[in-house]
């Protein structure tokens, strides 16, 4: 529709910082969906005549302990971060945007009962709750998504329950009850859209905090296992050649920090996109 | 009651509400015919509003219908199953609110709240009731729907969103229109415009409108009979000549002498002593009694309706007006 697309041109001449927050974004997404073309070198192929190499013209940043090669690996874990935050994201976002909507609709019993649950969940640091889940779930890269998404579900829920509260003193859920509207259509039609926006800010964060976290239980060798790469556990094994070989960890881990920056600056822009006020 | 053959569009009888402690609105019968714009006027506090929520089912939780019955054509309101009610919001009763501004979603494109109710009632497509919505608000003036139906409501100027809150209610032509307080946020000038097509849409469709208002000056031009509101209570009833040139109960009467005229220049703007009573207060006899510069002491005892002419009713033991007077 014309509307939408007026919008989006206005975003992308308003935001700078949205725009290049969304740049880096397409990066990583096209280099994890292409990684194979992009690679110069298979992820998991050993060479130990080339241990430890410096950035070299063969090997544009070096390669590791096991002569892999380390700008081919670091293309590849893409995917895997990517992946993880991606599925983790939804899974917080949905999960935890029905939560609080349920709660703040109904209200009393079901919005206490709903609530403390997520307060119990939100009352372990998160690395913790991740771990526990991933002890009790057992350790692959699918159950890190789960447990990184389990832990932003009360985020999500506290935000849409917050914003579905103040929307549902508005007068036009009552003209909504006026034409014959039911609870779930109420819900979904009149409420949903007016609290999506601070959740989908929301949301681009947490893309960022799931990668940093997939990268920390990788680290702590919960997420993907060797021989997969995934940022974190490069960083992990980078950690201790850091004297003889710094670019093991180093590019990785400006990996991470771009792509984090790319997915707060998009979150920003966001929330300046879904407010209807601000499109003209 | 009234001796009319056809049967009223809306009857309410003897309707009595209460809030934990206090009631709000006390045997209270009202009836809409068809074709027939009905004013309901008082002061706000006066249980105008909460008697249009009753229509519609959609007290607050706390309140409680203790007695009477609401009837819109054949179906008891009081007694419909909640699926069974909301069938009819916004389908053979629609609400238009005092606030337009604010009962239009933000987020969703006026096009598709115009035309929500026929999606919502005669499960139509969206692509469907974009057109009927696109016509529904040509008819209330707007000028070039096809592209505003696209528009957010804060796109909108004031008149027009109450516009397209008129042209939402239409939507499925219903039987009753409630309007509460329609032109009370806009301009002087919009007002009349929305006055008027309020009135065509009477005239055109048969629609009956049940228009609640505090303000005098619309309802002389503009209905057709008027009830007049005190604290929950119906003090007086008739058309709006009766009403407007033979005053008969002394509140009627002192909301006449305070509404200022644009014509007669006034040296003071006149305001009735004393205040409404809370809705808590205990009350025997005539609610008015207190502010009343006719009281006596037979007031202290609830007065009985008179008939001062045929359909003029009023609850005061002291009708002023063409009767008599104390």
């Amino acid at each position: 529709m014309s509307a939408s697309r007026s919008a989006i041109n206005w975003a992308w001449k308003n935001h700078v910082s949205a725009t290049l927050g969304a740049v880096l974004i397409g990066l990583v997404v096209i280099l994890a969906v292409a990684a194979p073309l992009i690679a110069p070198y298979s992820p998991y192929d050993l060479d130990v005549l080339q241990m430890l190499q410096a950035p070299s013209q063969t090997h544009w940043l070096g390669t590791d302990e096991l002569g892999r090669d380390v700008l081919s690996r670091t293309i590849y874990a893409t995917r895997i971060s990517i992946q993880v935050a991606f599925i983790a994201v939804s899974v917080g976002f949905i999960l935890g945007t029905l939560i609080g909507l349920l709660a703040a609709y109904f209200g009393s019993v079901i919005d206490a009962v709903l609530m403390r649950f997520m307060d119990l969940l939100f009352s372990f640091p998160a690395i913790l709750l991740a771990v526990v889940l991933m002890a009790s779930l057992g350790t692959s890269i699918f159950n890190a998504m789960i447990a990184i998404g389990i832990i932003f579900i009360p985020g999500f829920a506290r935000l849409a329950r917050a914003s579905a509260m103040a929307v549902m003193r508005q007068q036009y859920i009552e003209a909504a009850r006026t034409i014959g509207m039911g609870d779930a259509r109420i819900m979904f039609r009149e409420v949903l859209p007016n609290i999506l926006a601070p959740s989908l800010v929301e949301a681009a964060v947490a893309f960022a905090y799931a990668i940093l976290l997939e990268s920390a239980l990788s680290f702590l060798g919960l997420g993907a296992q060797p021989p997969e790469p995934s940022w974190g556990n490069m960083i992990n094994t980078g950690r201790g050649f850091m004297a003889q070989a710094p670019w093991l960890g180093l590019v990785p881990g400006f990996a991470l920090f771009l792509c984090l920056l790319g997915f707060n600056l998009l979150g920003d822009g966001l929330r300046d996109f879904f407010d209807p006020h601000l499109k003209d | 009651m009234t001796s009319t053959v056809v049967k009223p569009v809306l009857d309410i009888q003897h309707l009595s509400i209460e809030f934990p402690g206090q009631q709000v609105v006390r045997d209270v019968s009202l009836q809409v015919r068809r074709n027939e714009i009905v004013a309901l006027i008082g002061e706000s506090g006066s249980g105008k509003t909460i008697t249009a929520l009753a229509i519609l089912g959609l007290l607050p939780q706390r309140a409680r219908v203790t007695e009477g019955r609401i009837k819109l054509n054949q179906w008891p309101m009081l007694q419909l199953s909640d699926r069974k009610r909301r069938e009819l919001l916004g389908d053979r009763v629609a609400f238009i609110p005092q606030d337009a501004m604010r009962a239009l979603n933000p987020m969703l494109m006026v096009g598709d709240q115009v035309g929500e109710p026929v999606v919502l009632h005669r499960s139509s497509s969206w692509e469907a009731a974009r057109q009927i919505a696109v016509a529904l608000l040509r008819s209330v003036q707007l000028k070039e729907p096809e592209k505003r139906i696209a528009d957010y409501p804060h796109q909108f100027s004031g008149g027009m969103q109450q516009r397209a809150m008129i042209a939402m209610g239409l939507a499925l032509e219903p039987d009753l229109i409630i309007a509460d307080e329609p032109t009370t946020a806009l301009d002087v000038t919009v007002q009349a415009q929305v006055i008027h097509l309020l009135r065509e849409i009477r005239d055109r469709k048969g629609t009956s409108i049940l228009f609640i208002t505090h303000d005098l000056g619309l309802v002389g031009e503009f209905c057709d009979r008027v009830y007049v509101m005190y604290a929950g209570q119906v003090v007086e009833e008739g058309s709006v000549d009766e009403i407007i040139q033979n005053p008969c109960h002394p509140y009627t009467a002192a909301l006449m002498a305070a509404t200022p005229s644009a014509v007669e220049v006034v040296p003071m703007l006149v305001s009735i002593p004393g205040q409404i009573p809370s809705a808590g207060e205990i009350q025997t006899g005539c609610v008015f009694a207190p502010r009343c510069p006719r009281a006596q002491s037979l007031c202290a005892e609830a007065p009985l309706e008179n008939e001062i002419s045929r359909g003029h009713r009023v609850r005061c033991w002291y009708p002023g007006g063409l009767i008599d007077s104390p």
